[in-house]
């Protein structure tokens, strides 16, 4: 294949064609202008994915009808037919040349259109990006009461836009890469230039330079390809729908990643308290704020620990518990034939069978779904003596606790572990939970995001500097002068000041 | 590769020492006494009758499908613990002694001082039972005490009738529940515990005073009256109805705490302990014929001394009692001077019991009357 | 990107205090009653101030020989023979430790939560889940110990608020009646408590703040303040609700004022469990540490760069120690003992001995 373009057009053509033989998408659209000596062009596009109002009036129309194209000849060669065409033929406002074949080719392939001319060793390249899109709705999975309701869309331009419409300064950098031998979908990576810490940055652009698959789909396998521990169950890096964090988040010192054709952008470096903080955290006053944060913790525990913790009391230490509430669990189950740990599975594959059919189809059939599963089977079994009714209480708040947790993938983790948890708790009671959250602890301190420990703040790093403001707590705005310590910003000042201290 | 060969061996080894599941028990099939009484055994056989009651689990909760709220078991047995191991041969569960809240003495059994020390020793030891069992005194037997549970009608607590006497803040000074622990340390601190008695009567169980063991030998027993006496020399006064006469009738008056000062003095070789006690509280009952208004500050003082004489003389009655015919020190003297006069109690610390026989106590009861109610 | 491996300050504050919070917190008060009655305090506290001496010199030796780990001064001051001698008994010392920390736990463990479960899996399990730390490198061992730490301060100020409703302070009189010639033997005794900081000795290369000595050695003295006041709080909750008498009978004095604890009003009742369950948290993090310093020794011996190689070998050892004893008895006894005068050699006389060499070498040299 050659690599440049060479000065006959059919060759250039032939090369196009031999490359995209049945693809049944590829236009070529062969035009002759000139009145006196006629120039062949070709203008070379991918169906669906230009804009095709564009490049039929403003390029193939602006060609075939200007006039100074038409007397090229007999002006005489006073200048070069492509600065021409360049400057004033073509009405479109993002141009460029380019020579090399292969990134014609790239080109052509990611929607804008090439525009070759016998005679002429570059092609003109017309920006023409235009495809049918989803509009710029709001976020279905990280819904606010308050605070804006616009969320990204699988477009890479639309959501780079949504951020830079937040964030106007040129300190923000939106740098490109393209990821995947064949998908080569764009990537951008976003960062404040002089908050961000360089090394993790660095980190970040090597590890997505690195990777060399054939296609990526969506950010989550972006994610997957450059998190430190792909073996855990817990996500390294956070994902958003929604631009407000994003910005908040760079504003932060972090890094932002966003895939093209994914909604989902990418931010690193992640830790449990980001992981726990939800946008919504800052546009509610402070004390219900605090409140929610600290009901997440709770639930935390509870998602992780209840049906191991009802395992070990039921089975193994039934003296753990108030006089009062031994006798009534025990009058409860008086009639269950299982133990606990087999009641306690049934529950839980029930509860996730719910879940799942009911992500699967949304909609009013999902709702029906909640309510068949969550009621009914849940009534039926207490009924028919299969389960105790304090069983589907415990479930219940389990799978309530999971969903409280902001960010769903970490939710799973604990899915999984609650899972691991309840097996231990079935062999050795109280001391194999313990057992069980001592290799869970392990394994949580053991994480890394981009080398931030992914248990800070809680593992110690940034305390005396007042990193605990903004996770286990949530302090009001006023008091969050500095950027959290994590990211390693450059630029550690956040607030200045407020109007009480200007009248002071 | 070779991490994965080591993790799995790992696993492996895991699989047997796991899947044991040594302590799996339900908790629904566990039964769970909450009070045992102990008796000495006067016919043939074993030491002791053990009596055990536990709740009926089939009657609690919402779909109750029996009557019957507890159950009581009884057996013959050489210790506490062999009299539990025999039973569960007869019932269709083990006990779990973890939710144990009472343990009544049977009379006879407390008469010798061997048997209740080991009953209490062996009590403490073991790492299920709460420490915080109340111990109780049968004015008979602790098994008929036990039997009469049914009858009584007062069986709609869960946790046990003679538990939720015991617990809880009752305003009375008539008993005073004492636990595992505080009995075994009144006895090392001052040689004396006091465990409230119980009788059984007609339709109900009712506790009363106080038995007093010393040195874990039963010597004595004290009355409502002496064991709320004795509750205001320990300085543990709270809320209570006192009766006293004044002026040809009776007023009522409720106390609402009391505080208590021990002073030593120490004056010629010989000892001298002062209690000082204050009392305060309001007027509950009272009728004047011809000065019907209270208010008036010198009948309030009037009606003060006469309370105070009612319980000087009370208080009194007990100190005597305790002095002269038990030689012991239930109300904390020796206590109060071993931990702050160290000195004094080196020297009279060995022959502790006489010399609290012959000391001089003085009690000096200040009553205030602080609110008289909502009539004048 | 390279980890970078290092441990801040209050990392080490953490860890301290939860590496020496272990066995000792839940014997101590019966131990220091025994030796010497209402004034147990005093040991404690006099306990607390020999550590700190200790955690001095610790510190600076690292002061003395500034960028070197503790292998390196070792050998420098002490020559390769003598060195590896010690730092073998320092090896042995701490499987002994951890034998007795596993055996202790599993005592425990069996006499409150599991009754008919051979210790042996206890033991096993125990030690397995530890391996998986052991295995991780000095900054992840000093996260485990700043998480662990919130855990024993929590608990301690939750056992303070529910035991205060049923404590009578006035047992703790009196005061100043003890017999001085009993006092060294105390003494002696609370300093075990007090051990287990020596994995500064490992820590302290590492530290964040390792240019700026006198930092370190403020956050480690303050650390050994804090388990101070631990121990003190926890002895006098014990002491003022047990009485002298009833205190030197129990074994477990910690547990058993769990155990009192019954506040049936707010649905807490029978917390000993769920104190088991909080204390194989602090066992583990007293385990974590100590097996990591046994690896690195290891490692050390056979100059082998990884650690972790060493790790699970030493399953097995710990296991066979750990049995050693055949009664509750005779793990005070036997590993008791044994770790004592290990323990002396290894965590007072090494350190103090490179010190004073290395004393001498500075002050040759300035002479010089």
């Amino acid at each position: 294949m050659q690599k440049i373009i060479l000065k006959d057009i059919e060759n250039n053509l032939k090369v196009i064609e031999e490359l995209f033989k049945d693809c049944y998408d590829i236009i070529i659209r062969r035009i002759e202008v000139g009145d006196v000596y006629r120039v062949k062009m070709a203008i070379v596009y991918i169906d669906g994915l230009i804009n095709k109002d564009h490049i039929s009036e403003y390029t193939i129309g602006a060609l075939l009808s200007e006039e100074e194209v038409k007397n090229f000849s007999l002006q005489g060669f006073k200048s070069k037919l492509t600065d021409i065409i360049y400057k004033e033929v073509l009405y479109s406002s993002e141009l460029s040349e380019e020579h090399h074949m292969d990134k014609i080719i790239d080109i052509i392939l990611s929607g804008d259109t090439v525009l070759f001319i016998d005679g002429m060793e570059q092609a003109i390249i017309i920006g023409s990006k235009g495809w049918a899109t989803r509009g710029i709705s709001e976020p279905e999975t990280e819904t606010v009461v308050r605070g804006p309701r616009e969320g990204f869309t699988e477009v890479l331009k639309i959501n780079t836009t949504l951020i830079r419409r937040r964030i106007r300064d040129t300190n923000l950098k939106i740098t490109m890469q393209k990821v995947g031998r064949r998908s080569k979908t764009d990537v951008a990576v976003i960062y404040m230039d002089d908050i961000v810490d360089k090394g993790v940055l660095q980190e970040v652009n090597e590890r997505i330079r690195s990777i060399d698959i054939d296609a990526i789909q969506d950010s989550s396998m972006l994610e997957n390809l450059i998190e430190d521990n792909y073996l855990s169950a817990f996500p390294q890096i956070e994902n958003t729908e929604r631009p407000d964090s994003v910005a908040a988040a760079l504003c932060e010192g972090r890094i932002a990643i966003i895939v093209d054709n994914s909604p989902f952008a990418l931010i690193v470096p992640a830790t449990i308290g980001t992981l726990f903080q939800s946008s919504e955290d800052y546009y509610n006053r402070w004390t219900e704020s605090q409140i929610l944060r600290s009901l997440r913790l709770v639930a935390f525990f509870l998602c992780v620990l209840s049906p191991a913790l009802y395992i070990s009391i039921i089975s193994y230490h039934p003296g753990i518990l108030p006089t009062k509430l031994t006798y009534y669990l025990a009058a409860s189950r008086i009639n269950v034939p299982f133990p606990s740990v087999v009641e306690t599975f049934l529950m839980e594959i029930t509860i996730e069978l719910i879940r799942e059919s009911g992500t699967r189809i949304s909609g009013p059939i999902g709702t029906t779904i909640g309510i068949v599963g969550g009621l009914i089977i849940g009534q039926a079994a207490v009924e028919a003596g299969i389960v105790s009714s304090i069983l589907i209480i415990i479930v219940a708040v389990t799978t309530i606790s999971s969903f409280a947790i902001p960010s769903y993938e970490f939710a799973s983790g604990l899915r999984v572990w609650r899972f691991l948890l309840i097996i231990f708790a079935a062999f050795l009671g109280l001391y194999g939970v313990m057992l069980g959250l001592i290799v869970l602890i392990t394994h949580l301190i053991k994480l890394n995001s981009f080398g931030v420990p992914f248990t800070s703040p809680y593992s110690g790093l940034g305390i005396s500097q007042g990193e605990l403001k903004d996770t286990l707590f949530k302090s009001p705005i006023q008091y969050l002068e500095e950027r959290p310590t994590f990211t390693k910003p450059r630029n550690k000042v956040r607030m200045r000041r407020t109007w009480k201290d200007e009248r002071d | 590769m070779n991490k994965k060969i080591i993790y799995l061996s790992i696993i492996i080894i895991l699989i047997p020492f796991m899947t044991g599941c040594w302590d799996m028990q339900e908790i629904n099939q566990i039964l769970f006494p909450y009070s045992i009484g102990i008796d000495l055994n006067e016919g043939e056989g074993e030491r002791y009758v053990i009596t055990i009651t536990y709740p009926n689990i089939n009657a609690i909760g919402k779909n109750a499908t029996q009557e019957e709220r507890i159950h009581i078991v009884s057996t013959v047995a050489s210790s506490v613990f062999e009299g539990a191991t025999q039973l569960s041969t007869r019932l269709q569960y083990p006990f779990n002694f973890k939710m144990l809240r009472v343990l009544v003495l049977g009379k006879n059994i407390t008469n010798d001082a061997g048997t209740v020390k080991e009953i209490i020793d062996g009590m403490s030891r073991d790492f299920s039972i709460s420490k915080k069992v109340r111990i109780l005194q049968a004015e008979d037997s602790a098994e008929d005490l036990l039997l009469s549970i049914p009858n009584a009608k007062r069986q709609e607590v869960i946790e046990g009738t003679l538990f939720s006497m015991l617990s809880g803040k009752r305003s009375t000074s008539r008993y005073t529940p004492i636990t595992l622990t505080d009995f075994i340390r009144e006895i090392d601190l001052s040689g004396v515990a006091i465990a409230p008695r119980a009788a059984t009567g007609v339709e109900d169980i009712k506790f009363f005073g106080g038995a007093i063991f010393k040195d874990y030998k039963l010597i004595g027993y004290l009355d409502e009256v002496q064991n709320r006496a004795l509750t205001i020399l320990k300085g543990k006064w709270k809320s209570d109805l006192v009766v006293a006469s004044f002026q040809d009738m009776t007023i009522s008056y409720i106390t609402t705490g009391s505080k208590m000062k021990r002073k030593f003095i120490k004056n010629n070789e010989e000892l001298k302990v002062r209690l000082e006690i204050r009392v305060e509280g309001a007027l509950q009952e009272y009728i004047h014929r011809e000065n019907p208004t209270l208010n008036n500050t010198e009948l309030i003082e009037d009606m003060e001394k006469a309370i105070e004489k009612e319980l000087t003389k009370e208080t009194n009655e007990v100190l005597e009692m305790l002095q002269k015919e038990y030689k012991s020190d239930a109300i904390g003297i020796g206590e109060y001077i071993s931990k702050f006069h160290p000195k004094v109690w080196k020297e009279v610390g060995n022959d502790w019991d006489e010399v609290f026989a012959d000391m001089d106590i003085e009690v000096d009861i200040d009553v205030k009357i602080r609110r008289r109610g909502l009539v004048q | 990107m390279r980890e970078t491996n290092e441990i801040s300050s209050v990392q080490i504050r953490g860890l301290i205090v939860s590496t020496v919070i272990g066995v000792g917190i839940l014997s101590l008060p019966n131990k220091m009653a025994i030796a010497i009655g209402n004034d147990g305090w005093i040991p404690i506290i006099l306990g607390g101030i020999f550590s700190i001496i200790n955690v001095f010199i610790i510190n600076k030796i690292f002061q003395i020989y500034p960028n070197k780990d503790f292998f390196e001064i070792g050998r420098e001051a002490l020559g390769k023979w003598v060195f590896n001698f010690f730092i073998f008994i320092f090896f042995i010392y701490n499987m002994a430790v951890m034998a007795s920390l596993s055996r202790n736990l599993a005592e425990l463990v069996k006499a409150f939560l599991l009754e008919t479960t051979p210790p042996e899996v206890l033991i096993i399990t125990f030690i397995l889940a530890t391996t998986y730390i052991a295995r991780s490198e000095i900054q992840i061992i000093g996260r485990l110990g700043y998480h662990i730490y919130p855990i024993i301060i929590v608990s301690i100020i939750i056992l303070i608020i529910f035991s205060l409703p049923s404590i009578d302070y006035t047992n703790a009189l009196p005061v100043f009646q003890f017999d001085i010639s009993k006092l060294p033997k105390a003494v002696l005794d609370s300093y075990f408590s007090f051990v287990g900081f020596e994995i500064l000795l490992f820590a302290i290369p590492f530290a964040e703040d390792r240019n700026n000595n006198s930092k370190i050695v403020r956050t480690s003295i303050s650390a050994i303040i804090i388990v101070t006041i631990i121990y003190l709080v926890v002895f006098f909750l014990t002491l003022s609700q047990y009485g002298l008498h009833s205190l030197q009978r129990q074994a477990f004095p910690t547990i058993s004022l769990i155990k009192e604890i019954d506040l049936p009003g707010f649905f807490i009742e029978n917390l000993d469990g769920v104190a088991m369950a909080i204390w194989t948290l602090v066992i583990f993090a007293t385990m974590a540490p100590t097996y990591y310093s046994a690896g690195k020794i290891l490692s050390n011996l056979f100059a082998v760069r990884e650690h972790g190689f060493f790790i699970i070998p030493m399953i097995p050892i710990i296991y066979i120690f750990s049995l050693i004893p055949q009664n509750v008895l005779q793990i005070e006894t036997i590993l008791g003992t044994t770790i004592n005068y290990l323990g002396i050699i290894s965590v007072v006389i090494l350190p103090t001995l490179i010190y004073l060499i290395g004393l001498f070498k500075v002050r040759r040299r300035a002479d010089e």
